[in-house]
């Protein structure tokens, strides 16, 4: 390993740091994004205009305010969370912001016949939205979410600020135990590279299977 | 003989019911806001009866339809199956939950767009409310899938998507599905006007069909042969309401209604 520079290696230890931001806050937003949802296109006003209400706070406001909130507003009030955990918190709530609006996008695509021809087979909401209109709805939901998903693992940097050890908090670290800055922060460039272009591919080949499934392309 | 001439006008069910009835709507009525998409329209199916609505178009014919199998929620009057009152719009009462989707399934619905799902084969277009709706065993529903498919003509395509047939392909599976629930009731809306007339005759062919097997239809449509030849009886409709209704030989040979008459003019002078 006396190839590898000693700051390369210290820069990986931040990876797992990045992903568990990144893969934590990007899962729990998902699923919190369909209740959000559902809200959105309830025929009850006031979930709708509950469920808009959050979707814009959440977005009209920086992600580091968010964080800072989470981890130094809370702890005023004696909610002390851990750096990794309010890291996590803050972006999963982002995400289901934004994940929210997508999903929205992605039924909306979905023709309305499909709902009706489902409820006229007798099916009810829970199966129509698992069975007919989310199969469907997929293929529209999927490149937009990638590509929010790489924008997440851009923003897991801020964590750093709230002292989250991952790729980005390190580099800052080791510029200032004198190791050189543009060697450092190459390197967690090329870290970040090599985790969002597989992604990336991932997603573009994802996305062609599923239209290739629906028959639509 | 005055008196003919009303009694012909007012007895829509005569010649027509072979049984009990099967569905009642008593003063329905679909508000839009300030539209009115249908008033006051009163209709008995009997089992195993056949009604063909025609009319012009937004004249409510969908609009009843749909309300029948409570895709859209009347604003007024009231819908009975078998005698039982399943819809009370002027109490406010709509089946929901498990008790709306029960009553669905007695009845099946076939759309002018067939609406399949794109994302499944066309057995699975037929099986998916089987299984997730009746609780078929997934064998058994397959079985009953391909005897559907086969009795609609279509087994070598079981396993296409919808967007690898033809119109009346997927009209025909569209049908399938519908009967694959054992419905009591099949409402078509204007199934063939998607299709281009030679596509158009495989459908109603296969609609015929299920005429001679007794099924209870009401069949919304513009095609007048098939109305004149495998209804009961013909009900028009235009502006929301029934204008008239009665056997198809007299509706189609001596309408009683201005309405009906130039209705049919435009229709058979084509």
């Amino acid at each position: 390993m006396s190839e590898v520079p000693e700051y390369v290696v210290r820069l990986l230890d931040g990876v797992r740091f990045t992903l568990i931001l990144t893969v934590g806050g990007f899962a729990i937003g998902a699923v919190l994004a369909l209740p959000l949802a559902a809200a959105r296109r309830s025929s009850s006003r006031v979930l709708r205009l509950a469920a808009i209400g959050y979707v814009e706070t959440l977005r009209g406001v920086p992600p580091i305010a968010w964080l800072f909130l989470l981890y130094f507003g809370l702890a005023q009030v004696d909610i002390r969370l851990s750096s990794l955990t309010a890291g996590v918190i803050g972006l999963a709530l982002i995400a289901a912001a934004y994940l929210a609006e997508i999903y929205r996008a992605g039924l909306r695509a979905v023709p309305h016949g499909q709902l009706e021809a489902a409820r006229a087979v007798g099916l009810g909401s829970v199966r129509i939205y698992r069975h007919v209109i989310g199969p469907q709805a997929i293929v529209t939901v999927v490149p937009p979410a990638a590509a929010f998903l790489i924008g997440l693992l851009k923003d897991s940097a801020l964590a750093s600020l709230i002292g989250v050890p991952e790729v980005t908090g390190l580099a800052l670290r080791l510029t200032q135990q004198e190791f050189d800055g543009l060697a450092i922060f190459t390197a967690a460039g090329i870290i970040y590279l090599a985790l969002s272009v597989p992604l990336a591919t991932f997603a573009r080949w994802l996305g062609t299977r599923l239209s290739a499934r629906l028959a639509f392309g | 003989m005055p008196a003919a001439v009303v009694r012909a006008g007012n007895e829509p069910a005569q010649g027509g019911a072979k049984g009990a009835p099967l569905v009642r709507a008593e003063g329905l009525g679909v508000r839009f806001g300030e539209l009115d998409a249908l008033i006051d329209v009163d209709l008995e199916v009997g089992a195993g009866e056949v009604v063909a609505v025609i009319g012009p178009s937004g004249g409510g014919k969908s609009t009843f339809l749909r309300c029948l199998n409570l895709l859209e929620p009347p604003t007024a009057g009231r819908v009975y199956l078998d005698d039982e009152l399943i819809v009370d719009a002027d109490a406010q009462q709509f089946p929901i939950g498990r008790r709306l989707t029960a009553l669905r399934r007695q009845v099946g619905m076939v759309f002018q767009s067939f609406n399949l799902f794109p994302h499944l084969t066309a057995l699975e277009n037929v099986t998916l409310a089987q299984i997730h709706a009746l609780k078929r065993p997934e064998a058994e529903a397959a079985a009953r899938g391909r005897e559907l498919l086969a009795r609609v003509g279509l087994s070598p395509q079981a396993d296409k998507r919808p967007m690898h047939c033809s119109g009346g392909q997927q009209q025909r599976i569209a049908i399938a599905r519908a009967l694959a629930l054992d419905p009591r009731l099949m409402l078509f809306d204007e199934p063939t006007s998607a299709l281009d007339p030679e596509l158009g005759i495989e459908v109603l062919d296969v609609m015929r069909e299920l005429v001679r097997d007794g099924m209870t239809m009401v069949v919304v449509t513009h095609e007048m042969a098939f109305a004149a030849e495998a209804a009961n009886r013909i009900v028009f409709m235009a502006d929301g309401r029934v204008v008239e209704s009665g056997p198809p030989e007299r509706i189609l040979r001596e309408p009683q209604h201005v309405r009906t008459k130039r209705f049919l003019e435009a229709v058979l002078q084509r």
